[in-house]
């Protein structure tokens, strides 16, 4: 089964999705902030990587994502940003140097059957 | 800050950071409002130019008006524990100077009078000022219970001498509180660099350019942060 890790500063929001992820069998491993979970991929590769944005500070997940990128053993790891952040949606003009492609974003609170879904929807592009 | 999904001409702008929780605001204006009240009536009773106000039926009102308020500016923190244990935790330590708190008193007169951005450096979730008020206003508190209590319960079963350290500290609680409540509330309400912060408390989020702009450390990191800002320096210097 597929291995997730699940990035959040909230503990009350990692137990929870750690619980959803189990019950349909994922392996889950967990991070609390951004520069933990680099070194948690870097040791053990997840198939999937759920990440909060705002931890650390504010763009922490947005430059866990950037790293990901950049590091050629990461980059097809798909992302699924998990935020409480609000933003507007619009169609992309012109990419700006903050551009970041992530593969799904999903607002806080999370509903267990559209993450589940979401999941995986992210993981069969793999 | 623009995120886009992977395969779609879709985009994400983000707009709005959460700073505050709604127990938070509710608590940071409920507190407000028995603060004022709690100032009001404890000046009436401090002051010997007000002292003819607390005399007789409205006197007693004044002393009435002061403990309902205490009771409720009280209890607000232990509320604010009791449900949201862990972001109260995480604020305190916010509200703790540590060295950096040094470069924001160096920039503040620049940056506050002149309106100079590139004098103060990248501040965290609360700036060095919101650091001090929060910092202030948690002493006075603890301050208050332990001293205006006993005040309160303990009239004439605890000896006169005692008694009277005890207004002292609790009229010093007033001064310093009062002091900082009246900068808060002139850089909250009139100061042109700050009103976002009103927004914020109002509204329980920041526009993402605010928070980028004036709580660099908190939106783009400590190292990001830094580099933008010696950049910015760089850029002032030049002109």
């Amino acid at each position: 089964m597929a291995k997730i890790l699940v990035v959040d500063d909230d503990p009350d929001f990692v137990n929870l999705t750690r619980r959803i992820l189990r019950g349909k069998g994922y392996e889950v491993v967990t991070a609390a902030s951004g520069q933990q979970a680099l070194q948690v991929m870097r040791k053990e590769k997840p198939d999937l990587v759920l990440l909060d944005i705002m931890m650390s500070y504010i763009l922490d997940g947005l430059d866990v994502s950037r790293e990901m990128a950049q590091d050629p053993e990461l980059k097809d790891v798909p992302v699924i940003m998990v935020t409480s952040l609000t933003g507007a949606r619009a169609q992309m003009t012109l990419p700006s140097d903050e551009y970041i492609p992530v593969d799904e974003w999903i607002h806080k609170p999370i509903d267990p059957d559209g993450l589940l879904a979401r999941v995986e929807k992210a993981l069969k592009k793999t | 800050m623009t995120v886009q999904l992977k395969g779609r001409a879709e985009a994400i702008t983000i707009q709005w950071i959460p700073k505050y929780t709604t127990l938070e605001r509710a608590s940071h204006w409920l507190h407000t409002a028995t603060f004022v009240p709690l100032a009001v009536t404890g000046m009436i009773l401090y002051f010997p130019f007000l002292q003819p106000l607390a005399q007789g039926a409205a006197g007693e009102t004044f002393r009435l008006i002061h403990r309902v308020a205490a009771v409720i500016f009280g209890l607000l923190p232990i509320v604010y524990f009791i449900f949201q244990p862990r972001r109260l935790l995480l604020n305190i330590r916010e509200f703790l100077p540590n060295k950096e708190d040094i470069g924001w008193l160096k920039g503040a007169p620049a940056y506050y009078l002149l309106g100079k951005h590139e004098a103060m450096p990248p501040q965290g979730r609360f700036n060095a000022g919101e650091k001090m008020n929060g910092l202030v206003m948690m002493i006075a508190w603890f301050v208050f219970g332990i001293t205006g209590l006993p005040m309160w319960f303990g009239k004439g079963a605890i000896p006169p001498e005692l008694f009277r350290w005890l207004v002292v500290f609790h009229d010093l609680a007033m001064i310093v509180s009062v002091c900082m409540f009246l900068v808060h509330l002139y850089l909250a309400v009139a100061h042109p660099l700050m009103w976002a912060g009103l927004v914020s408390m109002r509204f329980g989020v920041t526009s993402a350019e605010y928070a980028a702009e004036h709580h660099a450390k908190w939106f783009y990191g400590p190292k990001r942060a830094m580099e933008i800002w010696e950049a910015k320096k760089r850029e002032a210097a030049q002109h």
